[in-house]
């Protein structure tokens, strides 16, 4: 049985979400590395398959350790969103699917921008994503979403 | 050859199951066919399906060149029967490599395969690899076979009760039927009326059959009349023609049958036995005018009673001669009209019966009483009253053919003498063979000769030319003859002399009376004169 409170949270979720979704675009993220790393630049590609698994290195062969922003944070949400057009949860879903066959493993979680900063600045081959607006000068940005 | 059943029942039965056994086989193979079709393009399509449900999943391997996922993917897709072998290919890399390639199963036949572009699952647009899935061909055709066989089996169980139920149903309302009508007319000899019952049949049913044992009823019915009839009238006319044949072959009278030529077509045992002498089996003819005596006259006869305006009936009395025998015939003479044939025919054949009795003894006896009636008793001459009549005659023609008729009146001298001495049977003596000498001298049949009475006698003769030596000749040889002795007994004779009074007609007399009464008067002239001379009248007259 659907009480009254269960209808009206369904009717609306679509709502906060899209309330999150215009939020997101406003968040402008930058994706960051280690000062000391070799690599400038990358493009969208690259991040996406270092993100996403494809390759555990950087392009220069450089292994590659990257970080999430906090789990259920409107900040790793808009991130994946603009870098796949995904929501956190299709990613959590990505990421269980190859759970136990693949050897791909999900990014390493952060608690906070400040700790993923943090352990970017302490490692050689950390990568991550901060919002642009909290880029400090121990990391090297490395990739800007496109405003448009 | 096996032998069938000749039953109708069995037969319709056998036909239906073998129909319907050929009907099964084309219509199974036609659903083999379209069935194994079908099949292939569900089972493509399911395999299609399957494929695009693994589709993401596979995409996410090819994107990560995740060998164990991929490996996984083909597994669980292989272990699908409708699959027979699949295979997933990354993109080659810049170098050309191919960074993924794993495959399993059978993965030969390339065109059957079901391909799914993989497609790169963060950037649309973007390939990275071939999902490759082979339908099992060999596990469709078993599935499709097996199938056809069930459909196969079911459409024989099928045909097989439909055909024994068919023959059930015509067993028990067809041939069941027809074979009781064909039991109960089997009972019936067509030669013998008495047998033809009715048939047996179920009161109140309408179907074919009984409607058929009712006809066969109603024909047999009015044929066992006909046929009855028909014997009692052939019994009739049996007995009728036994007794008509009874008539026409025991009757004493001949019978006979003519047709247009006069041939006789039909006979009977008296009409044989007339024209056959005994111990002779065949007519000598069959055309009847020639089995008689006067051929023209008979055939004019005939002739005449075909002909429709004279009387159809003739009598006629015949001579014949059959043998040696000279037989006379009564033959009556009908024409006959065949009735039945007067419509069709038009050319109407007029046959012609003959009945002909034997009346030699009545026709004889009738010459004899006529002979009798013309003739003097005593001479055989011919008598006064049949005499003159003759004479009447000759004296007619002789007028009207320009002939002359001699006529001679006799009389005998010393006759009374005779008569006185030695009795009037010597006397008849003395006539008869002077009778007999004018017979002798003249014809009887062209000739006259006349006993007037007592010793007077007339003798006329026809000539064409009258010479008047000729008869004066004659006369005097018959008169010496005349003269001769005559024997009046064994040893007896005695002789008579004879007066001859010549008159000539028509010179002497047109009538006969006047020619008889100038003849009369040149006798007396004679026998005044001396007797045993004769006188001519014409002589005298001068």
């Amino acid at each position: 049985m659907m009480s009254y409170r269960n209808v009206l949270l369904y009717l609306l979720q679509p709502l906060c979400l899209l309330l999150v979704s215009v939020n997101a675009k406003s968040t402008e993220f930058v994706v960051v590395v280690n000062k000391s790393n070799t690599i400038n630049a990358l493009s969208k590609r690259e991040v996406i398959d270092i993100y996403m698994g494809r390759y555990l290195t950087f392009p220069d062969g450089e292994t590659s350790k990257p970080l999430d922003l906090p789990a259920q944070s409107a900040l790793k949400n808009d991130f994946y969103l603009q870098l796949v057009n995904k929501d956190e949860q299709k990613i959590n879903a990505y990421w269980a699917r190859l759970l136990f066959s693949g050897r791909a493993k999900p990014p390493t979680p952060s608690t906070s921008v400040k700790d993923a900063l943090n352990k970017i600045a302490a490692s050689q081959f950390a990568i991550g994503y901060i919002p642009q607006s909290q880029v400090t000068d121990a990391v090297k940005v490395v990739y800007t979403f496109d405003k448009n | 050859m096996i032998k069938i059943s000749q039953a109708l029942y069995v037969r319709v039965a056998l036909s239906i199951a073998i129909v319907a056994i050929v009907v099964t086989l084309v219509s199974s193979t036609l659903s083999y066919y379209s069935g194994f079709k079908e099949k292939k393009n569900t089972n493509y399509l399911l395999v299609q399906q399957l494929a695009q449900t693994m589709g993401k999943t596979a995409a996410i391997a090819a994107y990560l060149n995740d060998r164990e996922l991929s490996q996984e993917i083909i597994n669980g897709l292989l272990s699908n029967d409708l699959v027979q072998g699949a295979s997933l290919e990354g993109e080659a890399n810049a170098k050309g490599e191919m960074e993924l390639f794993i495959a399993s199963g059978s993965t030969n036949k390339k065109n059957e395969a079901v391909l799914i572009k993989l497609i790169h699952p963060f950037i649309e647009g973007s390939f990275i690899g071939v999902l490759a899935i082979y339908p099992d061909d060999k596990f469709i055709e078993q599935q499709a076979q097996s199938s056809l066989i069930k459909e196969f089996l079911l459409m024989l169980i099928q045909s097989i009760v439909i055909a024994f139920f068919v023959s059930l149903v015509v067993r028990k309302w067809l041939t069941q039927p027809i074979q009781n009508l064909t039991d109960s007319f089997a009972t019936i000899d067509p030669t013998n009326p008495e047998t033809m019952t009715m048939l047996e049949f179920k009161q109140g049913k309408r179907d074919e059959i009984s409607r058929l044992t009712h006809g066969i009823n109603a024909l047999m019915h009015e044929l066992k009349l006909t046929i009855s009839n028909e014997q009692s009238l052939r019994k009739k006319t049996q007995e009728l023609e036994a007794k008509f044949r009874l008539i026409f072959e025991q009757a004493s009278a001949g019978i006979c049958l003519l047709d247009d030529n006069n041939i006789i077509t039909t006979f009977n045992p008296a009409f044989k036995h007339y024209f056959t002498v005994p111990g002779e089996e065949e007519l000598s003819t069959l055309h009847f005018p020639a089995l008689l005596n006067n051929v023209d006259e008979l055939q004019s006869l005939l002739a005449d009673i075909r002909c429709d305006k004279n009387p159809p009936q003739a009598t006629l009395d015949i001579e014949c001669k059959v043998g040696h025998k000279t037989i006379w015939l009564h033959c009556l003479f009908v024409r006959l009209t065949e009735q039945r044939e007067t419509k069709r025919n038009a050319h109407q054949e007029h046959l012609v019966e003959v009945i002909l009795h034997d009346v030699t003894e009545r026709a004889e006896r009738e010459f004899q009483t006529r002979f009798e009636a013309d003739h003097d008793p005593l001479t055989d001459l011919l008598n006064r009253r049949a005499g003159e009549k003759r004479l009447k005659k000759a004296l007619r023609e002789c007028v009207k053919h320009n002939q002359h008729l001699v006529l001679m009146m006799i009389d005998l001298d010393k006759f009374k003498p005779i008569n006185d001495t030695y009795g009037h049977e010597a006397g008849d003596k003395v006539l008869i063979e002077i009778a007999h000498r004018f017979k002798k001298r003249f014809n009887q049949e062209t000739d006259i000769c006349i006993r007037l009475g007592g010793d007077e006698f007339i003798v006329a003769r026809q000539v064409n030319t009258y010479s008047k030596a000729t008869t004066r000749e004659q006369s005097i040889a018959l008169l010496n003859e005349l003269q001769q002795d005559i024997y009046i007994s064994q040893n007896k004779t005695c002789a008579v002399g004879a007066s001859i009074g010549i008159a000539v007609g028509p010179n002497d007399g047109e009538e006969l009376l006047e020619l008889m009464i100038n003849g009369d008067k040149m006798l007396y002239h004679v026998k005044e004169t001396g007797r045993g001379q004769i006188a001519f009248y014409d002589e005298f007259k001068k």
